[in-house]
């Protein structure tokens, strides 16, 4: 008969659940408490709720959440727990006293709580607080769903919501990728390289412009291919690459898999290289005369060898797993650095019409940088918005994937035309108050 | 009523008593402002007292009140110097009511309060400035929620020193920061770990009290109206160029001071970058007075007397006629270091009409009824800018007192804190 009795591997550390393939796709709710900086006046009704909850006085060191008046930057902070779907807390407590429930909200377990501070040392909030008077650690439950602070607060600063249940464009864009990897790779065998309909054609544009190198000719194919493909990307930036590439696809999946274990050498983050391919492909073409790059393009071999005559081509299959191997050092490494494709496509898209701007005035919480965490291409510095500033975000190297607009529970990521000034949440000449 | 926690604190000898009063005290004196003046009456003039009112830290609005009381020798009475914020409800909840400072300490110590005990904590190495030296403290001192600190000035013994808490300044344009330098006490820490009682309907009574202030203040009573109403309409247009958000007291629905952020170059560092600062702006006399003399430099002018614990005010009155940005930051460090003669009109001379409430409060209202409204607050421990602001609260102020409580002591209270200005 099992042993009933809690044993010293019960005690240790346990992992966050593991993600089933509907949290892919359809993530849990992520009930939390959104601040508004602009709106706190530092009264501290907040923390004076919260402390007749906590010990039935009015303590606010008590409190589960606390507000700092940040006279440097001129305003406010709180500081609470934001209901991470990947708590530190719950990770870094050794006795789980820390749990996540299935309704989103983390909690603390007095019981068991010893009140160590690891958990206040693991979360970038430092939001479970210590009690000023009795040292146990306290955290926001959010009033099991009904936040006192947020129902008293006077000047509306603070707001609860329950969180998105579905990410609309997490889900447009995962199918239009799975549409797009199946009809390019399982369908249409090497379309992407080279696309005939009648008397019309199209083709990949690096591809082309390798053959106008091999060849020295110009065909009229190619020609619209080019002209096709830089509207499109003068209109909807690296689009390609963030929602049609199969391999960008590949890549996406594999980085829910495969952990980041390495790093890449600093040379490369001037994500210049990727331009020195291209330049390089399209010298070698000229040399030997014919399309170089395309015998190891990662895109042009998933969808010659993958298909109906993939088992084929062995030696070509290779080539993909070997390229995503590289999401063990960053994400999308092989787009970032690497891809000579998206080179060319981050040439036209210097004359984008449309531009991704992140209002850190509208971003509530400093420490957030939610956006930074998901950009699958790092362009977001999430340092500048730590400091309170909007960053600017390159659009040659933005993919388009939105996945910062939809992460965003503060709505400061917004598309705007290239033209369009300002940033959102900035008011200028905001009236001294009457 | 709640026990009544006095701590008599020697500086001299190091010693502290605590005692809990018997109610009589209470009954007699309320609290506050009222029950200083007792203390002080009981311990000596040469000493100085700090004190919170029954409601101080409660559910009435604004209970934010920490009254200092001291006897102004350039006054000639006996000031209460009104410190807001956080200060009174964390001095509350350090478990101390009443804090009475005997002697003075040989050398410049700190007083931290905390759990219901007052200990002496040795100064940190010396900081150049409040903002230095708060954090110098959050990193040596025990932990505290509130600091009442007196800055550079003060320690140079100059009579335009001015309290500050934390380093966002204060009201304080009587020479408290004075009074405290002559005890060598640079600061009080309040940790504020404790918790306030309180009856079963006051939330409700709060909120709907809240609700009403609220709808009031839509007719003005912020940071402007106050400027405005001290005559200092023109120096709002100083204000230009900064960005603003409304700043509030402890459990307070009508803000009255803002936060002020401003892009200047440190005329210190030649050639320096722009950098973003904020201010917390709080006094609006010091406002008027400085912006009144150099216009739109007033906002880092004011940064700097603050950061140097100088009461605005009075550095504006000793600046000279013109002057540029650097110049003027030489002259501040110039008064705070006590290298600049001072005017004796400027010294210790309380700002506001009234010199028993010795602070930087905008009169708001006039007459007698206006006075009494004042003792009220400094007595009940609440903003005396909110009741002067929203008058018709001061009738539902009772409610939120014991049930034991005696209208007839409030009232004999209130004549006391009078007569004695």
């Amino acid at each position: 008969m099992q042993d009933e009795r809690l044993g010293i591997d019960d005690l240790r550390p346990r992992g966050l659940e593991k993600r089933t393939l509907m949290d892919l796709f359809m993530p849990r709710r992520r009930p939390f408490i959104l601040f508004d900086p602009d709106r706190c006046t530092g009264c501290g009704t907040c923390e004076i709720l919260c402390s007749t909850r906590n010990t039935g006085k009015i303590a606010p060191a008590s409190a589960s959440l606390r507000i700092v008046r940040d006279d440097a930057r001129g305003r406010n902070l709180a500081v609470y727990c934001q209901h991470c779907r990947k708590p530190l807390c719950v990770e870094a407590c050794p006795t789980r006293a820390m749990t996540r429930g299935e309704d989103g909200i983390v909690r603390i377990e007095k019981l068991f709580c010893t009140s160590c501070g690891l958990c206040t040392a693991a979360c970038p909030e430092a939001a479970p607080l210590r009690d000023g008077r009795t040292a146990e650690i306290r955290k926001c439950d959010l009033c099991e769903g009904d936040p006192l602070c947020v129902k008293h607060c006077p000047n509306g600063a603070l707001s609860y919501t329950k969180g998105k249940a579905f990410r609309w464009i997490k889900g447009v864009r995962w199918t239009v990728q799975l549409i797009s990897f199946l009809l390019l790779v399982m369908v249409f065998l090497g379309t992407f390289c080279y696309f005939n309909a009648g008397s019309f054609g199209l083709s990949c544009p690096t591809g082309t412009l390798q053959n106008i190198f091999a060849t020295g000719r110009i065909v009229l194919a190619g020609l619209a291919s080019f002209l096709a493909i830089f509207l499109l990307t003068v209109l909807l930036g690296r689009f390609f690459c963030g929602w049609l590439c199969p391999f960008g696809f590949v890549l996406d999946l594999v980085d829910r898999i495969i952990p980041k274990k390495f790093g890449l050498p600093k040379f490369l983050k001037t994500r210049m290289a990727k331009y020195g391919i291209l330049g390089g492909a399209a010298a070698g073409s000229a040399a030997f005369g014919f399309q170089v790059f395309c015998t190891v393009c990662p895109i042009g071999t998933l969808c010659r060898s993958y298909g109906q005559q993939g088992m084929f081509r062995g030696a070509e299959m290779a080539i993909v797993p070997l390229l995503a191997g590289l999401e063990l050092t960053e994400r999308r490494s092989w787009c970032r650095y690497f891809c000579p494709v998206g080179a060319l496509l981050a040439l036209f898209a210097k004359l984008h019409l449309l531009k991704i701007v992140i209002g850190a005035k509208k971003c509530k919480k400093f420490s957030c940088i939610q956006c930074a965490e998901v950009c699958p291409m790092g362009i977001i510095d999430g340092d500048k918005l730590r400091e309170g500033l909007s960053p600017e975000i390159p659009m040659t190297e933005c993919i388009g994937c939105l996945r910062c607009l939809d992460r965003c529970p503060y709505g400061a990521a917004k598309i705007r035309f290239r033209w369009q000034k300002g940033v959102p949440g900035e008011v200028t000449g905001a009236e001294v108050n009457r | 009523m709640n026990d009544l926690k006095i701590a008599v604190v020697d500086l001299d000898r190091r010693t502290v008593e605590i005692t809990s009063r018997e109610e009589d005290l209470r009954r007699e004196s309320v609290g506050g402002a009222a029950l200083n003046l007792n203390l002080i009456e009981q311990h000596g003039k040469e000493n100085l007292i700090f004190g919170a009112g029954p409601l101080t830290g409660t559910f009435a609005p604004a209970s934010a009140l920490l009254v200092g009381s001291f006897a102004s020798s350039r006054a000639g009475v006996i000031v209460h110097v009104p410190l807001l914020l956080t200060a009174g409800p964390d001095f509350r909840c350090s478990g101390i009511d009443h804090l009475v400072l005997l002697g003075a300490a040989e050398r410049p110590i700190l007083l931290h309060i905390d759990g219901g005990r007052v200990r002496f904590v040795e100064l940190p190495p010396q900081a150049s400035d409040l903002p230095s030296l708060e954090v110098s403290l959050r990193r040596s001192a025990p932990p505290f929620r509130s600091a009442i600190l007196t800055g550079p000035a003060a320690d140079a013994g100059v009579s335009l020193a001015a309290v500050s808490l934390g380093a966002k300044g204060s009201l304080d344009k009587a020479g408290l920061a004075g009074a405290m330098a002559a005890k060598n006490l640079k600061g009080i820490l309040l940790g504020g770990s404790g918790g306030i009682g309180f009856a079963d309907g006051d939330l409700r009574c709060s909120l709907e009290l809240a609700g009403r202030i609220r709808r009031e203040r839509k007719r003005g009573g912020g940071f402007a109206s106050l400027v405005e109403s001290a005559g200092g309409g023109d120096c709002l247009k100083a204000l230009k160029g900064a960005k603003f958000s409304d700043a509030a007291c402890f459990h307070c629905p009508a803000p009255c001071m803002v936060h002020a952020r401003f892009t200047a170059a440190d005329p210190r560092l030649p050639q320096g970058p722009k950098k973003q600062n904020g201010l917390l702006l709080m006094d609006p006399v010091g406002w008027i007075a400085l912006a009144g003399k150099r216009g739109e430099r007033a906002l880092p002018l004011l940064w700097e007397a603050v950061r140097l614990g100088l009461d605005p005010a009075a550095a504006a009155s000793l600046l000279p006629g013109e002057g540029v940005l650097t110049s003027d930051f030489d002259a501040l460090s110039a008064m705070a270091r006590g290298e600049r003669a001072e005017s004796p009109s400027t010294a210790q001379a309380p700002a506001s009409s009234d010199p028993t409430f010795g602070g930087g409060l905008v009169a708001v209202g006039t007459g007698e009824e206006a006075r009494r409204r004042t003792a009220l607050a400094f007595i009940l421990g609440v903003c005396p800018l909110l009741l002067q602001r929203f008058p018709q609260i001061v009738v539902d102020l009772p409610a939120f007192l014991p049930v034991d409580f005696l209208p007839a002591s409030l009232d004999r209270a209130v004549e006391r804190v009078l007569a004695q200005g």
